[in-house]
């Protein structure tokens, strides 16, 4: 399994974000980590959202 | 507080029942009420009206220990060290029957990058007659064994496991939680203000960069659950600006009114 760390956009520039989106599958809701290509900037924003895969030295 | 208020609360909110051998203790005291700043006491003795911020005491001895019964001790202080650090109220928490590992039962099992919450929507109109709701969250071991147990809110230590928590705990807090039931200035159910924004606006106006400024994504803006659950992310972590602008947008004084009281 792919570990996550969240988003930090001092340290991540350059990095694949990846969203917390819900996909539903009749009454059940599944929150799945989604590879997005919201620009950095504006990720930077809103850091909260969003995610990287984590490497050696996050 | 004034009787019809006191009525209320009695009414529509969580009220807990002290067990008279576990009267007293450090600090504020009550399970679960960590105090609100700025008030001298608390809540009435022997009883809680759900406003306090929930802390460790609320889940190791309160009416949280269910929720977390499941849960191995590491996996259990990871859900306490995310919650604890959030403005999560015993309200918030109510319905909500347990945050668990293990596979959800018509899913059948976890995908490795996958968590569950279970909706349910249409027990909603059972809530207030009192009828036991099942709300879960199923979510992934892998992701509560990355949580830091010396979480550091100031550094980026964290990891992914506290934003599905808060994620799927906004679904929850802003659906079936005895917050979205309680009426909101006397008035209607206080999830309505949530439901009217998008009704009223976001649902069919959509996503405009411009609302950045209040902390939301563009993801916010697909569907009501999503844009429901945000704003629960926003009033947590977003910054005082963005909160304020969000408060705009939902025509309330701010998402500490909302929310928080």
């Amino acid at each position: 399994m792919v570990d996550f760390v969240d988003f930090d956009p001092e340290k991540h520039k350059g990095r694949q974000l990846y969203e917390l989106q819900s996909r539903e599958m009749g009454e059940i809701i599944a929150t799945v980590p989604v590879p997005v290509d919201t620009p950095f900037d504006q990720a930077a924003q809103t850091p909260w959202y969003y995610v990287v895969e984590a490497q050696e030295g996050d | 507080m004034g009787e019809e208020k006191r009525d209320l609360l009695d009414a529509y909110e969580w009220v807990l029942e002290i067990d008279p051998g576990q009267k007293g203790g450090p600090g504020s005291g009550h399970w679960g009420h960590a105090g609100r700043p700025g008030q001298v006491g608390g809540s009435q003795s022997g009883r809680m009206s759900g406003h306090g911020q929930v802390n460790r005491e609320y889940f190791t001895k309160g009416p949280g220990k269910k929720i977390v019964a499941s849960l191995t001790d590491k996996q259990r202080e990871a859900v306490l060290v995310v919650i604890t650090n959030m403005k999560v109220q015993p309200r918030h928490l109510q319905n909500l029957h347990e945050i668990t590992t293990e596979p959800h039962p018509e899913i059948g099992s976890v995908s490795p990058n996958c968590v569950t919450w279970d909706n349910c929507h249409q027990l909603a109109n059972y809530v207030r007659e009192g009828f036991p709701p099942r709300n879960s969250i199923h979510i992934n071991p892998a992701y509560l064994g990355s949580i830091h147990p010396a979480l550091d809110w100031v550094g980026h230590e964290l990891v992914i496991g506290r934003n599905i928590l808060a994620h799927e705990l906004g679904h929850h807090i802003t659906t079936e939680s005895r917050w979205a039931l309680t009426p909101y200035r006397g008035g209607t159910d206080a999830s309505f203000i949530l439901r009217d924004a998008w009704a009223g606006r976001a649902g069919y106006e959509g996503w405009r960069p411009e609302y950045e400024k209040m902390g939301m994504r563009e993801y916010s803006f697909k569907k009501e659950s999503e844009f429901r659950a945000d704003c629960w992310l926003v009033y947590q972590y977003g910054r005082p600006h963005q909160q304020a602008r969000l408060a705009e947008y939902l025509d309330v004084d701010s998402l500490d009114e909302l929310f928080g009281e």
